[in-house]
């Protein structure tokens, strides 16, 4: 029984050696891959196994830090803040300056949360979570849907009713599995107050990425992103990469073992 | 299976770790994202009553922008800039390259700046100085108006009696 399993993990194993090895900078761990002989993979416990092609060991396991580069979030116009009067003061971080009152983002901290929020996603895509994306600006509705769509999860992006999350079984009719991580495109409403999301998924325990702009509150959010959320470029190019990144997450889900 | 629904106490990671301590949630009904957090928590740990750091905003300005006043202040705006196309130089990008190869050759900065507008006048690569073509230079609607009227051409005179008496 261990020795079927044992092969079946030969094949597995050496993809994730040849796979994952070239990304990340685990030395250690690509040293002992690389000095053991495919044979005698077979004899390694299935336990072992496990546990050297564990995702979680590994700083970026399924390359989301090369789905983009800090040209692209400028070409998007990410680093467009509101003007300096609406500014949140737990924003104040991350703003690089204002020029002539308009705030510009600092890309370089931008870029570096983004790919923890991707990072994220990716396991919990990985895991087999339901992703939820959120966003009510009507404006950028059929984007955000289109790349749930493709990612094949679940979007959000209407008018929001204040028990879907909190009294779901009523609304809904009966037992409800929540998401397992909610991405909010925006954190506003359309009446520039915070999204009722926001509240509701920290109330539940779910996860949030959300991207938050010059004027919103990033603190309940649990992998914020600083960036513009208003130009519809910025929001095609946010929705594509989560979109990648759970594809990626999906694609490595380790073979069913019968 | 118990829940903790108190956002503004902690974050999500404390109050499971805390339910799951205590024996309120069993470890088979741990969340999914409990170990993805716990491997790659986020740099700012998210609070609800987190105070905003006292940061000043400071301003973004270059050396060139002094140029670029100078530039705008003698020869007015196009009107029209494409932020998107990066293609084409604008006559104050064109004005500023020329500034930066000329600058060895002047000490004084308003030297530097008489000249580089000669040269590009002559070469015709900026607008006409806004100053030196109507006598009240300024951007007041009254100096745009009367300059709108002088440039506009004479509307030919309809007379309508003629128009009526065609048929």
């Amino acid at each position: 029984m261990i020795r079927t399993i044992a092969n079946r993990f030969k094949w597995n194993a050496a993809r994730y050696f040849t796979q994952t090895c070239s990304i990340n900078s685990d030395a250690s761990l690509c040293q002992n891959a690389a000095s053991l002989k495919v044979d005698q993979l077979a004899d390694i416990k299935e336990s072992e196994l496990k546990e050297i092609s564990d995702p979680l060991k590994f700083p970026d396991y399924f390359g989301v830090r090369k789905l983009f580069r800090i040209k692209d979030l400028f070409d998007a116009r990410i680093h467009y803040g509101h003007k300096d009067g609406t500014l949140d003061p737990n924003m104040k971080p991350y703003i690089f300056g204002s020029r002539l009152g308009h705030l510009i983002f600092d890309l370089d901290k931008t870029a570096e949360m983004l790919q923890d929020a991707l990072n994220f996603t990716a396991h919990i895509a990985y895991r087999g979570g339901i992703i939820l994306f959120v966003s009510h600006c009507p404006q950028h509705t059929l984007t955000v849907e289109n790349a749930a769509k493709q990612a094949g999860e679940y979007a959000h992006a209407r008018e929001w009713d204040f028990h879907i999350f909190t009294n779901s079984e009523k609304v809904y009719n009966g037992v409800t599995r929540l998401p397992d991580l909610v991405i909010l495109l925006s954190t506003l409403n359309p009446q520039m107050q915070e999204h009722t999301a926001v509240k509701d998924a920290a109330k539940m325990c779910i996860p949030t990425i959300g991207i938050v702009d010059s004027n919103s509150n990033p603190n309940l959010i649990t992998y914020p992103i600083p960036g513009n959320d208003d130009s519809p470029a910025a929001v095609q190019l946010y929705c594509n990469l989560f979109r990648d990144a759970i594809l990626l997450g999906k694609s490595k889900k380790p073979m069913e073992v019968y | 299976m118990a829940s903790s629904r108190l956002e503004r106490i902690g974050n999500i990671y404390s109050r499971v770790r805390g339910l799951l301590r205590s024996g309120a949630m069993k470890p088979e009904d741990k969340p999914i994202w409990y170990e993805v957090y716990e491997a790659f928590p986020p740099k700012v740990e998210p609070q609800y009553g987190r105070k905003a750091s006292e940061i000043t905003i400071h301003p973004i300005f270059y050396p060139e922008d002094i140029v670029r006043a100078k530039f705008y202040e003698r020869f007015g705006s196009p009107g029209l800039i494409s932020l998107a196309n990066n293609e084409y130089p604008t006559p104050c990008q064109k004005f500023l390259d020329r500034y930066k190869e000329m600058e060895k050759d002047f000490s004084d900065e308003n030297e530097l700046f008489e000249a580089v507008a000669k040269v590009m006048e002559e070469e015709k690569s900026v607008p006409e100085s806004v100053s030196s073509n109507q006598p009240d230079s300024g951007t007041s609607m009254a100096s745009m108006f009367s300059s709108a009227v002088s440039k506009s051409q004479p509307q030919p005179k309809i007379n309508v009696g003629d128009l009526l008496t065609e048929k």
